[in-house]
């Protein structure tokens, strides 16, 4: 009994140690530092990939469940980017919305290739068939307008993939 | 060591285990049977008034700030067919054509953000207190199948409830 109580008391003092003291999602400072926009990071991201950015945006949607990204909307509202809770970021908390970020983080690509796209195609198309005409029929026009678009842009760019740039976060602060 | 002693040791360390983990099962069940059903940490609260048509950005601050003093305002973004307003804790929407004003806010539930947030593993350091939890509750299973004797144990009628235990999720898996 003694000898179990002892080995509980040991693991939890190394758990303990192995606890750094860091800043969470609470811990946040106001920060007036000058950043370029989300959509200037956009413009740039090509030229960017596997890189340290730094940018802010205005919070437009906080993942619900598990708060482990966000997406910021750019000071015209054109654009907008996902950003990955990562490094000191334990998670984003839905209050932040409406709130602007200044984020530091590493930007990374998903390309979304030609396979992708039919697939993505074939999926909606079989969907639309199963759902109510009305509702389905609705939702399926968006997402097929999607892959349309994306399909155009590939096309005007001469490019063989469709790129969905985001951001792994390591740090944020609160601008406003 | 003789089997008796064995036994002996396993209910020692299954029992004061399972005293020290009571709280942690207890996080992990409750946010287990919230998760399950989309429960989470955040309640919305849904607004919708209709004010005045035709506002432009300034006007419609204004009248924010007469009317909703209560609720900051940090930014308008005007876009093609409407405004998306970014309050503190939400978002929202005005429709100069309509006056629709539409926003909402989005509130924390302490402890359900508390048990989710474990359960997530969003908390720095838990990482590895979750692990030890993990072991042990492959340990709870193990030991339990040798803690009793005669005609209720493993070599009893146990045997035909441990397999019951392995079906289920199979059954449900593959037939479902």
């Amino acid at each position: 009994m003694k000898n179990s109580i002892v080995l509980m008391m040991s693991i939890l003092l190394l758990v303990a140690c192995g606890q750094k003291k860091s800043s969470s999602s609470e811990n946040v400072t106001v920060q007036k530092t000058e950043v370029i926009d989300v959509a200037q990071v956009l413009d740039k991201a090509e030229n960017s990939i596997d890189k340290e950015v730094v940018f802010k945006g205005w919070v437009s949607h906080v993942c619900k469940h598990s708060g482990r990204r966000c997406f910021l909307k750019s000071e015209d509202g054109s654009v907008s980017i996902r950003v990955e809770a990562g490094g000191q970021i334990n998670g984003f908390n839905k209050e932040l919305t409406g709130s602007q970020l200044r984020v530091v983080g590493v930007m990374k690509v998903k390309k979304l290739d030609e396979q992708y796209l039919d697939e993505w195609q074939a999926k909606v198309e079989a969907a639309h068939k199963h759902e109510d005409v009305e509702e389905g029929g609705e939702h399926c026009s968006a997402e097929m307008d999607n892959i349309n678009e994306m399909r155009e842009w590939m096309k005007k760019n001469g490019k063989d993939y469709y790129p969905i740039y985001f951001v792994n976060g390591t740090d944020y602060s609160i601008l406003n | 060591m003789d089997k008796k002693k064995l036994r002996k040791w396993l209910r020692y360390i299954h029992r004061d285990l399972g005293y020290f983990f009571v709280g942690i099962i207890l996080i992990y069940g409750v946010s287990g049977v919230l998760l399950n059903h989309k429960m989470t940490a955040y309640s919305t609260t849904h607004h919708q008034i209709v004010i005045n048509q035709g506002l432009d950005k300034d006007e419609l601050a204004s009248y924010w700030k007469k009317n909703h003093a209560d609720l900051s305002l940090k930014n308008i973004i005007v876009r093609s067919n409407d405004y998306q307003l970014f309050v503190d804790g939400g978002v929202g929407s005005y429709q100069p054509s309509s006056g629709q004003l539409t926003y909402e806010t989005y509130q924390r539930n302490a402890i359900i953000d508390f048990v989710h947030r474990l359960h997530y593993n969003t908390v720095k350091g838990w990482k590895y207190m979750a692990d030890f939890f993990a072991v042990s509750l492959i340990f709870f299973a193990v030991s339990g199948l040798f803690l009793s004797k005669g005609k209720k144990s493993i070599k009893g009628r146990g045997k035909w409830i441990l397999l019951a235990g392995f079906l289920v999720p199979v059954i449900i898996f593959y037939f479902s």
